[in-house]
């Protein structure tokens, strides 16, 4: 049962929350929903951050894209530069949950929630994103307060389900996508079983970079299919120098299969979902490649690419 | 009288008499046949307050237009809504005569609730179009076209609706929605993150067509029950269209992707 509920107005305030023992709240999607479902209760203190409009932000700046740790879902997957050089990430964006989770589930609430299905985490991933963490901390006298803010890859950053490296003092306020080379394309998509309401079985995220026809850089991440989402090396070393043609993406989606260690659970076996890794892993690598030449893969890719997007 | 001009009072429980409840197929099977009853008996009372008000004979009356009028003399007519009025009660009960059944056990169960409704079975059956993902066994239905006899359609509308709630229901009996246990009976998926239902945006096209064959052992005006039936041949249809789709047959339910892959692995082609 929460016992203190304070709405931060600066992030000040907000820090010093956190650093008496509070929990940050945003769009609450994940933190209501699973006190509601017995996951955790709610924290006995709680500190709401969605007043602080100076993280709702969203744009580039000096060879980076930066996305405020308080931009709904809504926000990103609808952003005309996301959807042309980040496309997977507007893939990912424009499925979590459902539209009211969109609209109120927030790019900072997604990441720190750390879990190994959550959509956006392959796309940053792949696009090598760094999370900035911020912090109050005392020079001096405990009547001083400064804020300190460190940057952690976001691979770095998801250590396991649910757990991050930030530290309960820590405020995730921003996270920041190196701009990709020209040349880029890139996808994430899931296996889905209904159109709407839907969580990732099994998810794959890929960024192609190509030159003269060559594939001169890959990123392939795997969502759902390991403790944490997780980068496939093993996949961009077959990538890597290929053409891109169709047996340099199957020997890829070999690999990103071979790095997956699913779970068996309520959703699907173990089994099925290592077989569903290399059918996922291979429609995305080839979407990735195919926007990375010009053609048009419609977003979301998870409704082009696994046939749930209607008609005959 | 246009339907407009009735409000339907939902009563208390408590005071309101029993019925066997909404299902079956037949709440309105059952409801329909006490409603023309109650009906009846307003109708009733209906014609000796006019006959009263207009002295005249009561066998010289008839109800039409919203009015107690002289047959052959419509312009000697009092509204039905005047006498509703009048301060008299106008209170109709019955449950309607009960459809000749075979003899059952009263002393059952079951009793004989609801068994009337079988008298009149309904004929229905479904046609599915079906898109399965050969690597996934993922399934999408993109067409339901339904043609049920339930005797004569009451409320079209309404009768339609029952269809397309029934085939909604029916795709996830078939596709999705089923409650999992683990060793000691305690559900793994209490809660619609897992425990799948069909969502609009799942919901396919659905036709529906009616072979009104006037039921003469059934409920009110040859109607017969609409409720159940289009939930019935809805899994049936889509395991026979996945069937012919990839040669393999699923004879578990709900066809989730995995057992429909497991189908294809070990049978399809």
């Amino acid at each position: 049962m929460t016992s203190s509920f304070v709405s931060a107005t600066t992030l000040d305030e907000a820090l010093s929350a956190l650093e008496q023992g509070a929990r940050p709240v945003a769009g609450g999607t994940d933190l209501v929903v699973g006190a509601r479902q017995g996951k955790a209760p709610l924290p006995d203190s709680i500190v709401a951050i969605h007043r602080l409009d100076d993280l709702r932000f969203m744009g580039q700046s000096d060879g980076w894209f930066a996305l405020g740790t308080l931009v709904t879902h809504a926000e990103v997957a609808a952003d005309p530069f996301v959807r042309e050089r980040l496309t997977a990430l507007a893939d990912a964006s424009a499925i979590v949950g459902s539209r009211a989770t969109r609209l109120h589930g927030t790019v900072g609430g997604n990441v720190m929630n750390a879990s190994p299905a959550m959509e956006i985490g392959g796309p940053l991933i792949v696009f090598d994103a760094v999370a900035v963490l911020r912090i109050v901390f005392h020079p001096g006298s405990l009547d001083r307060t400064e804020i300190s803010s460190r940057q952690v890859p976001v691979t770095d950053l998801l250590t396991g389900p649910g757990t991050t490296d930030a530290r309960p003092e820590e405020l995730l306020t921003e996270v920041a996508i190196p701009l990709p080379a020209d040349g880029t394309g890139s996808c994430y998509a899931r296996l889905e079983y209904r159109r709407q309401m839907e969580i990732a079985v099994v998810g794959a995220s890929a960024a192609v970079a190509l030159r003269d026809g060559a594939v001169e850089s890959a990123r392939v991440a795997i969502t759902a299919l390991a403790p944490t989402i997780r980068l496939v090396p093993e996949a961009e070393a077959a990538l890597v120098g290929s053409d891109g043609g169709a047996g340099a993406v199957e020997a890829a989606a070999g690999a990103a299969a071979a790095a997956a260690q699913p779970i068996s659970d309520v959703r699907a076996s173990a089994e099925y979902r290592t077989a569903m890794a290399k059918v996922v892993a291979r429609r995305v690598i080839g979407a990735a490649i195919a926007r990375a030449r010009g053609e048009t893969v419609e977003v979301p890719a998870s409704s082009s690419l696994f046939g749930t997007g209607g008609g005959a | 009288m246009e339907p407009s001009a009735f409000s339907i009072l939902y009563q208390d429980t408590e005071a309101a008499p029993f019925d066997a409840g909404s299902s079956g197929s037949q709440t309105t099977m059952n409801n329909g046949r006490a409603v023309v009853a109650a009906a009846h008996e307003v109708r009733e009372k209906l014609l000796d307050l006019a006959a009263e008000r207009l002295e005249v004979a009561r066998e010289d009356l008839e109800l039409a237009d919203g009015q107690v009028r002289v047959a052959g003399a419509p312009s000697k007519a009092v509204e039905i809504a005047e006498l509703a009025g009048s301060g008299e009660q106008l209170l109709g009960k019955g449950s309607g005569p009960v459809p000749e059944a075979p003899p059952c056990d009263a002393q059952g169960c079951l009793g004989r609730l609801g068994m009337e409704s079988f008298l009149e079975p309904q004929v229905f059956t479904h046609a599915v179009r079906v898109k399965v993902d050969r690597e996934t066994g993922v399934v999408r239905v993109l067409h339901v076209a339904a043609a049920h006899d339930s005797g004569v359609i009451l409320n079209r509308l309404g009768a339609d609706g029952q269809v397309f709630g029934g085939i909604v229901m029916g795709i996830g009996q078939a596709l999705f929605e089923t409650s999992q246990l683990d060793e000691d009976g305690r559900q793994r998926n209490p809660h619609l993150l897992d425990y799948k239902l069909v969502t609009a945006s799942d919901a396919p096209r659905i036709d529906v067509d009616w072979v009104e064959t006037p039921a003469q052992n059934g409920g009110p005006r040859g109607s017969k029950g609409v409720g159940e039936p289009p939930t019935v041949p809805t899994p049936g249809a889509i395991g026979n269209a996945i069937a012919r789709a990839v040669g393999a047959r699923v004879n578990e339910l709900p066809m989730t992707p995995e057992r429909v892959w497991v189908a294809m692995q070990t049978n399809g082609r």
